[in-house]
């Protein structure tokens, strides 16, 4: 059982519980939840976290908003981040990693692709 | 202007005023039709959200089922890891291969939990499709309304046309989202940035 502590970032319900299950399932238990990019910047506010996942399109701050916020703050500047979204085109994939995401994966993804991708980024750091 | 053409000039006159008034019948026919559609669009994007929402619950709902048969699944994995132990520290070799075999089907089940966890992302690919939908309907919706107020005089309607044209609001879906993208979409992404961190 893996000790990393992840954000899941996505304004579906039913995807954030999706990412749980897949995240357990890959052996990360210690999961916290939110909703937008408002929302995960609370949290990252009184919680420290040392992976995110993150969707593209939410209300109220997307994802690439949240992503360059992470990045232009020194104390999350490294964290790694997964970017998890039904976005697939590449100027799209492009605008991502030039906002910071250390990798991307595109909906609807496999959990071994998901344990797969967070390894890499790991292995990256 | 010569005093002969005068007649000429009257009835060209008067033919421009019948074409004239004849488009002013065709606009006040399409007042009639226009306002109607309007009437029914708020309508329509009600039934989309309703289908969002419904395809919510059902999804919310299938994930509850899944969710239970993984936790059982895990459950029964683990007995079945106990039972092996104590039948290997007897030596019942019979056993043992009966309770690789359930375990296996454990595992199977496991994965197939997962199948349908994966099929799930569907309603958010949906939901996104729907909300697509609405946005134009609304974009429609929009305009009619200023069509109409146009066609009523309302000298400020063109602006609010403009306003409409120009709205650059980011939007809280991808206009682009498909189910089929999936595993062929992974490799293709993967080897684009494969590629831009090679050119780095």
């Amino acid at each position: 059982m893996s000790d990393l502590k992840i954000l899941a970032v996505d304004d579906s319900p039913t995807m954030r519980r999706i990412i749980v299950n897949t995240l357990k399932r890959a052996g990360y238990e210690d999961v916290t939840e939110a909703s937008d990019g408002k929302d995960a910047l609370a949290k990252m506010q009184i919680d420290t976290f040392n992976f995110v996942i993150t969707d593209w399109n939410m209300p109220n701050m997307d994802g690439l908003t949240f992503v360059t916020k992470v990045r232009s703050d020194p104390s999350t500047a490294k964290l790694p981040i997964l970017m998890v979204t039904t976005r697939s085109v590449k100027d799209d994939i492009v605008s991502a990693l030039k906002a910071g995401v250390n990798n991307y994966v595109v909906k609807p993804f496999t959990p071994d692709t998901i344990k797969e991708k967070i390894t890499e980024v790991l292995a990256n750091i | 202007m010569d005093v002969k053409s005068l007649p000429n000039f009257e009835k060209e006159l008067r033919g421009l005023r019948e074409a004239v008034g004849e488009m002013l019948n065709r606009f006040r026919e399409l007042h009639s039709p226009i306002r109607e559609s309007q009437e029914k669009m708020p309508e329509a994007s009600r039934q989309l959200r309703k289908v969002t929402d419904q395809t919510e619950a059902a999804a919310t709902r299938v994930l509850d089922v899944a969710e239970t048969l993984n936790d059982r699944d895990m459950t029964m994995i683990q007995c079945l890891n106990e039972a092996k132990a104590q039948a290997e520290k007897n030596g019942i070799t019979v056993l043992v291969k009966k309770i690789d075999e359930c375990r296996d089907l454990a595992e199977q089940n496991q994965n197939d939990t997962f199948a349908i966890m994966e099929a799930l992302q569907f309603q958010d690919i949906t939901a996104q499709q729907l909300a697509h939908t609405m946005d134009l309907l609304h974009d429609i919706e929009t305009r009619m309304d200023i069509l109409t107020a146009m066609m009523d005089g309302d000298a400020k309607a063109k602006d609010r046309l403009h306003e409409a044209e120009n709205d650059k609001e980011v939007k809280a879906y991808d206009p682009h989202a498909e189910f089929s993208v999936g595993k062929s979409g992974q490799a293709d992404v993967d080897s684009l940035i494969s590629s831009l961190k090679s050119r780095e």
